[in-house]
């Protein structure tokens, strides 16, 4: 069943995403208003409220970033409106202005800020460990142990922060956002989705109130670390005079290393659903019966330094490990707990892996741009010009599905630092270096982060070639609208806000005709070098993943290209240049076209020179079409 | 105990589909479940690994090296990438079929050398050649649909579920003759491993469920 289906049961166990039970436990505890901006591990959370809000009759809505989702949810929270906004880790980057004040000022009724973290990097650019944001700005830190405690957490969390009026954090990682589990379900209040603001003076961020609101939040702060004594989610279990403290997920791993290495019962463990403030009760009655002590946690000591401060405080002599024994980077994984509990209590592992037999050289498999993806066409014209015209160039990047542009052959993204990065990287290397910046954005991203370096490189006349890669979509985290999406509410096109900002070269094209790429890009370069600042070509045409599952859902079979062998020259460009994933080399070199991969998109007949490709049956091409554009 | 299952492939192939599947029938019979997926950027067409894990010790989501128990794979390479999970007593079940990375130049290992790996690091191979018979049916991307059945003869004589849960999983798969054709796909699954796996390998995964 899927989690829409679910919304009218109030009991019974079903499969849930973690990231649908923590949206699950925020309708169960009155949740009436929700915002985000879409990024892995995080996006299912306000996908699932979205594919709810009607039934439900809640407020869930994408924003064009995260800080402007905050400043929405933050809104409605301070309005009285139970609320949660969602986001990955290094989304709190950008929302974290408001955050830090937010809990300055507190807020009226329950405010859950969901941030996703990647440990392990699977879909992100660093793996920071955002509980410090909690350390930072004063904000407790909630973190589940499994996707069932998901839902029970969120649920609390949002109780937590009505009844202490002050915003939350709920940590979750990609093993609980993206593991599904059992999950018992709960009745969902009617929710509340108006209120009011009252306008008081703390609200006012000006020196004079702020630093009353400090004071305010400091004696906040005294009754919530006192609560997470009593808090249901921190629990102690076991006995013996070894202490484990686990934090969030760590606890699944620990437990079940326990039980592998025959400690269960004959450890304590600390258990804690909320990581900061640590239970300092809790933490000094544990630790002065212990021996010795391990934190496990997964990333940053953020609990260990916490222990140790505590006890150095109460005096109390204990010694406390954790990342010596654990390791500071990446994921925790089954394995890797065993193996530094093992260490500790000084125990054999009872290994059973596999010994190394006969070997054979893998191929490595990094990710790529889809069959049908609109922007191979693109990247491989504008690869070819590169190379073909040698013109020294710094191709900036950024993030979305285009980030894969990295890898051979295309080679365009020479730096992928942040959201909005390539126009804003592209500004400085635009006035220090002598190259050629281009700079490679998506529609999400340029509606996200791209407008605000756009005008600075327009106000400084910069000379740039900035690529909109305009797929209507949010796709690499998995399809959700941006205001560039034709079917959405209101449709912004990126060139009239383009054109807004006094920018004269604004061509729209569509990048599988790689004929219109060159054109285009060749004008653009006489433009940039000529009159400077920056020129502007929007390549427009939508994802493959939506046209396919579109074409697939209408009923009409998804045509097929074929490769005729008699006329196929084995020149490679097909399967090495162009490089759809669909198309493979034969022994002898010829090219093939694999029937579970092809999209039949079409966009390897132009690529081929003796023109070998072609579609395997006649097909309604126009139709076709008609999903693409 | 618990009973653990890595499901790898290449993204795109259905392994997601595969292991909800899955996952959807062991709590139709009642059985804890954890399903660590993979999604976002690593998803497009890259190698994928899904973790399956079954039963009543089930705590945490990932599987150990050298503790799967079971590996269902869409791809050979994918198999032979993820076969450092398996224990010496495992099994391998896996789709006769190898897909070239979208990389310019890239050395492909030859098949029957990948799959004399796979033959060394688990106690005994299934080779299913998912995706030609998908093919041939009318539904080329429905390899995982046959995967599916192969499984379900297992997990269902094991205990994990029954072949009816399984059954009403497919129903819900695609649309119109596709719907069909699945739950041929589905049945010439199931009867291949009731023709190839023995009572032996059942009992090994059925204790893993006990």
């Amino acid at each position: 069943m899927k989690f829409k289906d679910l919304i009218k049961l109030t009991q019974g166990k079903y499969l849930l995403l973690g990231n649908e039970a923590i949206a699950r436990g925020a309708l169960e505890g009155g949740l009436g208003y929700a915002s985000a901006y879409p990024g892995t591990p995080s996006s299912d959370i306000l996908e699932s409220l979205i594919a709810v809000r009607d039934l439900v009759g809640i407020k869930a809505s994408w924003a064009v970033n995260e800080k402007v989702a905050f400043e929405s949810a933050y809104a409605a929270a301070i309005s009285g409106v139970k609320s949660l906004v969602a986001m990955k880790h290094v989304g709190l980057n950008v929302a974290a202005d408001p955050f830090m004040t937010s809990a300055y000022t507190g807020v009226e009724e329950g405010f859950v800020i969901v941030t996703a973290d990647d440990p392990s990097m699977w879909s992100s650019q660093n793996e920071q460990d955002n509980r410090w944001y909690g350390v930072h700005a004063y904000m407790p830190v909630f973190e589940p142990s499994s996707p069932s405690e998901a839902k029970d957490i969120t649920k609390y969390a949002l109780e937590f922060s009505s009844r202490h009026k002050h915003p939350v954090i709920l940590r979750t990682t990609t093993r609980i956002s993206h593991t599904r589990g059992p999950v018992s379900l709960g009745p969902i209040p009617k929710p509340v989705t108006t209120g009011e603001f009252r306008k008081e003076a703390k609200y006012v961020h000006i020196p004079a109130n702020a630093r009353k609101n400090k004071k305010a939040m400091l004696e906040r702060w005294r009754r919530i670390s006192e609560e997470a004594n009593t808090h249901p989610f921190n629990r102690v279990e076991g006995s013996g005079d070894v202490l484990i403290i686990a934090s969030g997920i760590a606890y699944a791993y620990v437990k079940e290393a326990a039980e592998h290495l025959g400690l269960s019962g004959k450890v304590r463990i600390v258990k804690l659903g909320m990581t900061y403030p640590i239970p300092a009760r809790i933490i000094k009655d544990e630790a002065s019966k212990a021996t010795r002590i391990l934190v496990v946690e997964e990333l940053d000591p953020v609990v260990e330094k916490e222990v140790k401060a505590l006890l150095q405080d109460e005096g109390i002599r204990v010694k406390v490990h954790g990342k010596d024994f654990v390791g500071y980077e990446f994921e925790l994984t089954l394995s890797r707990v065993i193996n530094a509990l093992a260490k500790f209590m000084g125990v054999e592992t009872g290994g059973n892996v596999s010994e190394p037999v006969k070997s054979v050289q893998l191929p490595p498999r990094p990710p790529v741009l889809c069959p049908g993806c609109p922007y191979r066409p693109l990247f491989f014209e504008i690869r070819k010009i590169l190379n073909q015209e040698k013109i020294p160039y710094i191709a900036a990047g950024d993030i979305g599905c285009y980030s894969l542009g990295f890898n051979p052959p295309y080679r365009l993204q020479d730096i992928i630092i942040e959201m909005g990065g390539s126009i804003g990287t592209g500004n400085g290397f635009g006035e220090v270096t002598n190259s050629l910046v281009i700079a490679i954005i998506g529609d999400s991203t340029f509606f996200h982060a791209g407008i605000p370096p756009l005008i600075n490189a327009v106000w400084k006349k910069i000379p740039m070639i900035v690529i909109v890669l305009d797929n209507e979509i949010t796709a690499m985290t998995g399809h959700q609208p941006s205001p560039a999406t034709r079917r959405s509410m209101s449709y912004i096109p990126i060139e009239n806000v383009v054109k807004g900002l006094g920018i004269s070269f604004v061509k729209v094209i569509d990048p599988f005709s790689t004929k219109e790429v060159r054109n285009t890009f060749m004008e653009a370069l006489k433009t940039v070098k000529g009159e400077g600042g920056p020129a502007v070509i929007i390549a427009r045409r939508r994802c493959a993943l939506e046209v396919t599952r579109e074409i697939r859902r209408s009923g009409i079979e998804v045509p097929l290209y074929v490769v005729d062998e008699d006329k196929c020259i084995a020149c490679r460009i097909c399967y090495d240049w162009f490089a759809c994933p669909a198309i493979f080399p034969l022994k002898d070199g010829k090219a093939v076209i694999d029937p579970e991969l092809c999209v039949g998109c079409g966009a390897c007949e132009q690529v081929c020179p003796v023109k070998a490709i072609r579609p395997a049956k006649p097909y309604d091409k126009e139709k076709i079409e008609s999903f693409w554009r | 105990m618990v009973l653990n299952i890595v499901l790898s492939g290449v993204g795109g192939q259905g392994i997601l589909t595969l292991a909800q599947l899955i996952g959807r029938s062991a709590l139709a019979h009642d059985v804890p479940v954890l399903i660590a997926e993979t999604h976002g950027l690593s998803q497009r067409g890259g190698s994928v690994i899904v973790h399956v894990r079954l039963g009543r010790g089930v705590e945490a989501p990932l599987i150990g090296e050298g503790m799967g128990d079971m590996l269902v794979s869409l791809e050979l390479v994918e198999a032979a990438r993820y076969s450092p999970y398996l224990s010496k007593e495992s099994i391998a079940i896996v789709n006769d079929k190898l897909i070239r990375p979208s990389v310019p130049n890239i050395k492909m290992p030859e098949r029957d050398d990948v799959v004399e790996v796979l033959r060394q690091r688990s106690r005994e191979l299934f080779l299913v050649k998912a995706s030609e018979i998908a093919n041939e049916k009318g539904n080329p991307i429905g390899g995982n649909v046959v995967m599916f059945g192969y499984v379900t003869y297992i997990l269902g004589r094991a205990g994990a579920y029954v072949v009816e849960e399984a059954e009403a999983e497919v129903s819900g798969l695609g649309r119109g003759k596709i719907a069909e054709v699945n739950k041929e796909l589905f049945k010439i699954g199931y009867e291949k491993a009731s023709r190839e796996v023995s009572d032996p390998v059942i009992s090994l995964i059925k204790a893993k469920l006990e």
